[in-house]
């Protein structure tokens, strides 16, 4: 299995665990980890997206790819950057979707938390 | 640089930090970034019936790495709206408790200006990945507004309300991600790119079905007449009558973008928003509680909203889409102002039972009146913003003869009327059904807020010219 | 003289209203509510006439301007309007509610000066509202039963007048493409929206059988509110007909035939049910329709003889004025009689009133014998078929007002004393009727008209019957039972409902509301949300991912994106 099916694969497959148990758990806690697993299999998909993007890249250069990769040309002291091009692509992955998802950890780390002090004092008025 | 719009998106976020910090002044502050926040507004609506759109790039960055704020009539329309119900309902909150009854708590000044500049950040964003982390952190701002009041009902609510938040946010995301697989973009301009295929199709699908989540379009409002219901006043009214629209202005912004091709999509909105309309209808007219009724008649009227957005067709031909921002407008007013009267009349009373609302020695007051307006620019009877709202989408349907369509708007108007009028004529009639302790507290804040709003969804209707104004500025 | 603005007419009242929101002002405005309509009064008398304006920036931009036809109503609609304030500052003096009352009282004059000036259909329609709705709060004043009863009979056809006239505007705006009120008597109107236009109005002006509201709301309203009720709003009725039917352009037959069978039965039923009423109001009322019905018969004649319209035109406006003047210084006289014991005062005001009610009757040398000349020679142009049963008609309505001036006479001579009335709400009474009986020689060609014996022939044969029937009353010992208030509507009436005495929620009650109460629903399970989040969605990619490629519109017509494709 070569890695481009891996990373979709798996994402979908993480995406499918969790809905199947958000759609038959009622549990408070289990559904809040299955929120979670939703969006690591979301995050998942996004940097399959980030890869396959930079392969269609070399058709369709977008220019978040060609400012990338200028400025990582010039980081890197090289002279021109048509001659890093070929090698850059290979090397490195699009920065775009990484951003996103690392927005959306911190994004779903806060709200987990929110989640979770809401179930807590839920759980206490229930002890009432 | 430092204008207008990105004052508009920092000044809240600055001023909620500070307000959880001096808890103590949280309440002075509060009011003071409210109504900054308000003067911005109007100097930014100004400045684009002057000067038309503009955009803004955050820290020099340009799209799409950096984020671009774009600011035009509906964007600015929208901010105005929230700069005017939140000075409401902020006067509402600034006023002292009746006398008897438990302080507001504490927190709710930061997360009212979190809220604030979540949402003048929303309306400003030009990127679906900016509209998704903005719908964040406005959920987590609503959320805590949801569950204020501490007691086990709003805490339930909230939670499913911020469950249900998270699970639309994934969906959003979802669709973000497939959309940069597609289009290597995530800007709003990229949108007539994605119709071309399927896969990105699909993503505007997704982006859609989490856009309905938050929006508590039917059949996904599951989570929203509970957390509605069970908030404080000024929250419910924040809550029903802002945070909802921002998805139905995203949805609105995706339809203007994708023209055309995002045809089936609107038709799909169509479909939800009618059965929207009558499912929250029938819901309103079985309510026991007036915060319920409130609630379900929200369900309706986004469902009406959602309708008129459906209908309204390709942008590039027919301008109907500015009734959908009009309803949307004089909801957020009379919806408001109808909150905060349902909030005076239960403290009044000692209760909110519907069937308990005659009243014999405690005349009808302010809060009724105030209710009473609200009813009818929510029914859509004339002069009211309502009227012109539904007036302008019927004339846009009859010209196209889409009958069913001029049917199912006439039916939702005649069954708003009804479940409001279970209302508006119980709090004429007589009956001393009036709980021990209820008493005609002396005239407060609220009253003064929630009359404001209410004859401002009434002379909004009068002087409609301003708003189609400023919705001619947009960017299509 | 300084050219009045023509805004000032509707805005006048309604600043007035909006300033007596503050509680601390309302002693030292209250006094001002006689003054409000004086604007109107200065730009209905204004030579010329005051020019019109245009206020763009007011709903869909609004037109207001001053036509001939409409002077001489806004004339004596503010006329009366300032009359009856006067007395309800008087009369309502120490009421409970009075305030409401006033807000009311300046909402609905609001409506009815702003209506005679509007010239787009929104405007109209919504000074129209105005002053409907606004009656409500007139009809309820006092808060009895009766008032109740009358209130909630009133809005229902308030409502639904008002309903019928929306729809009917909306469908002439849509159908013409305008929304000027003057293009809604055009040709292109559908017949429809006339129909539903003219129902609405029909409604207002009180036609039989869409009367049953006025009775009630006349009798139950105070003195004041009736005047207007009587003398303005429902001339409101009247010259919204004048505007909106195709009158002097077209002939409509079919419609003129059904307005004529309304007024005819309104000539008939008026004074049959008036008669047997046992308050003076309710008598006045019913007199009401009936004038009014001689004013739709009018319409109908200029409905089947469009030549005829010219001539018909004026002698039904004149038909108003006089009606207005003179029933509503009747109505502002029932105070005034109520306040004095019986006795020689009483006496006096008795005959100041038989004098207006002899106007009404029209007796020579009063307006009324002036306005009744003038529609029955209008009339001889009426179709030919018509003049079999015209002159009938004519003679039943004189003879019918005649017995019911009789009639609330001798019910108000009858009247008790009511001590909380005070002396002085007789005043305004005295300039209506001074108004009223300087009209011949206020009147075009009014002092000129000789006097045509025949006038004398419907009062005298009145007062023959009456003096028969007090007579065989009087001799037999007969008593009249008054029926219910409200013809068939009484039927409906439901006796007050003992009020419960704990202070809790009413158990519910079942088949009387729309409201249905069922067991509490399932609790509501958190995976469902996720199940339907999970549909929704899926359901929402699979349309759009089997949508066709490129422009497909669903709900819209094809619209022309590329030629060449």
């Amino acid at each position: 299995m070569t890695p481009d099916l891996i990373y979709p694969a798996a994402g979908a497959g993480l995406i499918g665990l969790a809905l199947w148990r958000l759609a038959t758990c009622g549990d408070t806690l289990r559904r809040i980890m299955a929120l979670n697993v939703l969006a690591v299999g979301i995050a998942m998909l996004m940097l399959a997206a980030g890869r396959e993007t930079l392969m269609l890249a070399a058709g369709r250069e977008t220019s978040t790819l060609a400012a990338g990769r200028d400025t990582l040309t010039r980081a890197a002291g090289q002279d021109t950057p048509q001659t890093a091009g070929a090698g850059f692509l290979q090397a490195a992955a699009d920065p775009v979707p990484q951003a996103f998802v690392l927005t959306g950890i911190v994004v779903l780390v806060a709200v987990t938390a929110a989640l979770m002090a809401l179930a807590e004092r839920l759980g206490a008025r229930d002890g009432d | 640089m430092v204008t207008e719009t990105s004052l508009l998106v920092t000044l809240p976020f600055l001023a909620a930090l500070a307000a959880a910090a001096a808890p103590r002044a949280a309440a002075t502050l509060g009011m003071a970034a409210t109504l900054a926040n308000a003067g911005f507004a109007a100097l930014l609506a100004r400045a684009l019936l002057a000067d038309g759109a503009r955009e803004t790039s955050l820290g020099g960055w340009e799209a799409p790495l950096g984020i671009t704020l774009r600011a035009d009539g509906l964007a600015a329309l929208m901010i105005g709206m929230t700069a005017l119900v939140g000075s409401a309902v902020a006067l509402q909150a600034m006023g002292r408790p009746a006398p008897g009854r438990p302080a507001p708590a504490g927190g709710f000044w930061p997360l009212w200006l979190a809220t604030l500049g979540a949402m003048n950040a929303l309306f400003l964003s030009d990127d679906l990945f900016n509209l998704y982390v903005t719908f964040e952190i406005l959920g987590l701002s609503a959320v805590g507004l949801t569950a204020l009041t501490g007691s086990r009902r709003a805490l339930r609510a909230a939670f499913d309300y911020l469950s249900a938040g998270l699970a639309g946010s994934l969906l959003l995301l979802l669709g973000v991600a497939l959309a940069y697989a597609e289009a290597g973009r995530v800007d709003l301009a990229a949108v007539p790119a994605l119709v071309e295929t399927m896969r990105g199709r699909i993503a505007l699908a997704l982006v859609l079905a989490g856009l309905a989540v938050k929006a508590a379009l039917f059949p996904l409002h599951f989570w929203m007449p509970a957390a509605h219901a069970n908030a404080a006043p000024p929250a419910s009214a924040l809550l029903s009558a802002l945070v909802v629209k921002t998805a139905l202005y995203v949805a609105l912004r995706l339809s203007l973008e994708g023209g055309a091709g995002i045809a089936p999509a609107r038709a799909a909105l169509a479909v939800a928003g009618s059965g929207a309309m009558l499912w929250g209808a029938w819901n309103a007219l079985r309510a026991e509680r007036l915060k319920l009724l409130v609630a379900h008649s929200t369900v309706a009227q986004i469902g009406l909203i959602a309708l008129a957005l459906g209908v309204a067709g390709n942008p590039a031909d027919s301008t109907l889409w500015q009734a959908a921002a009009l309803l949307m407008l004089s909801h957020a007013l009379a919806k408001a102002a109808m909150f905060l009267a349902a909030g005076r009349i239960a403290e009044e009373l000692g209760h909110d039972r519907i069937s308990g609302l005659n009243r014999t020695e405690l005349r009808p007051g302010a809060a009724e009146f105030a209710f009473a307006i609200a009813a009818v620019s929510l029914i859509g009877l004339p002069p009211t913003a309502g009227f012109v709202g539904k007036w302008v989408l019927i004339e846009g349907l009859i010209a196209r003869e889409a009958w069913i369509w001029v049917a199912l708007v006439m039916t939702g108007t005649v069954l708003s009327a009804a479940y409001l009028s279970r209302v508006v004529s119980r709090c004429l009639r007589g009956g001393p059904h009036v709980a021990p302790g209820a008493r005609r507290p002396a005239w407060h804040m609220g009253d003064v807020a929630a009359l404001g709003l209410a004859v401002g969804a009434l002379a909004l209707g009068l002087a409609s010219a301003l708003p189609f104004a400023l919705l001619e500025t947009t960017l299509t | 003289m300084i050219a009045l603005p023509l805004w000032i007419v509707p805005a006048a009242p309604l600043v007035l209203l909006a300033l007596l929101l503050v509680p601390q002002a309302r002693p030292a405005l209250r006094a001002l509510v006689p003054l409000a309509p004086l604007p109107a009064l200065a730009a209905a008398l204004a030579s010329p006439a005051p020019a019109p304006v245009t206020l763009d920036w007011l709903m869909l931009g609004t037109e207001l301007a001053l036509t001939d036809t409409a002077r001489p109503f806004l004339g004596f609609t503010a006329a009366l309007w300032a009359l009856a304030g006067w007395q309800a500052l008087r009369l309502l003096r120490d009421a409970p509610g009075r305030d409401r009352f006033l807000a009311c009282f300046l909402l609905a004059m609001t409506g009815n000066l702003g209506l005679l000036v509007a010239q787009d259909i929104a405007a109209f329609y919504s000074f129209f509202a105005a002053m409907s709705l606004a009656s409500w709060g007139l009809v309820l004043q006092g808060g009895g039963a009766a008032q109740v009863f009358a209130g909630r009979v009133y809005i229902g056809f308030a409502v639904t007048g008002e309903l019928a006239l929306f729809a009917g505007l909306s469908l002439g705006a849509f159908a013409t493409g305008e929304t000027r009120l003057a293009a809604m008597a055009g040709p292109e109107v559908p017949a429809l929206a006339t129909a539903l236009m003219a129902a609405g109005l029909l409604v207002k002006l009180g036609a039989v059988p869409l009367h049953l509201w006025l009775p009630l709301a006349h009798a139950a309203a105070p003195a004041p509110a009736s005047a207007v009720l009587s003398g303005a709003m429902l001339k409101a009725g009247l010259f919204g007909l004048m505007t909106v039917l195709p009158l002097g352009s077209a002939a409509l037959p079919g419609a003129a035939a059904g307005l004529a069978a309304m007024a005819l039965a309104g000539l008939v039923l008026a004074p049959a049910l008036g008669l047997v009423q046992a308050e003076a109001k309710a008598v006045l009322a019913y007199s009401s329709i009936g004038q009014m019905s001689l004013m739709a018969l009018g319409l109908a004649a200029g409905l089947a003889a469009p030549a005829a319209w010219p001539l018909l035109g004026p002698a039904v406006l004149l038909l108003a004025v006089h009606h207005a003047f003179a029933k509503a210084a009747l109505f502002l006289g029932v105070p005034a009689v109520w306040s004095t014991a019986p006795g020689a005062l009483r006496a006096a005001l008795l005959a100041a009133l038989a004098l207006l009610a002899l106007a009404l009757a029209g007796l020579p040398a009063t307006s009324g014998a002036i306005a009744k000349t003038a529609l029955k020679e209008a009339l001889e142009a009426a179709p030919a078929g018509w003049q079999v049963w015209l002159g009938t008609a004519l003679f039943a309505a004189s003879l019918g007002t005649a017995l019911l001036m009789l009639r609330a006479l001798w019910l108000l001579a009858d009247a008790p004393q009511k001590p909380d009335t005070a002396g002085d709400v007789a005043l305004p009474w005295l300039g209506a009727t001074g108004l009223v009986l300087a009209a011949p020689w206020l009147l075009p060609g009014g002092a000129a008209a000789a006097p045509d014996p025949a006038d004398l022939v419907p009062p005298g044969l009145a007062a023959a019957l009456a003096l028969a029937a007090l007579a065989l009353v009087r001799s037999f010992g007969l008593r009249l039972a008054p029926p219910k208030a409200g013809e068939l509507l009484g039927l409906f009436e439901a006796a007050p409902r003992p009020a419960p005495v704990l202070a809790l929620p009413p158990p519910p009650r079942r088949g009387r509301t729309l409201v249905v109460r069922r067991g509490r629903g399932a609790v509501a399970r958190p995976e469902r949300g996720a199940l339907a989040i999970l549909g929704v969605a899926a359901a929402l990619a699979l349309v759009m991912a089997l949508a066709p490629a490129g422009p497909a519109p669903v709900s819209a017509p094809p619209a022309p994106v590329t030629g060449e494709g």
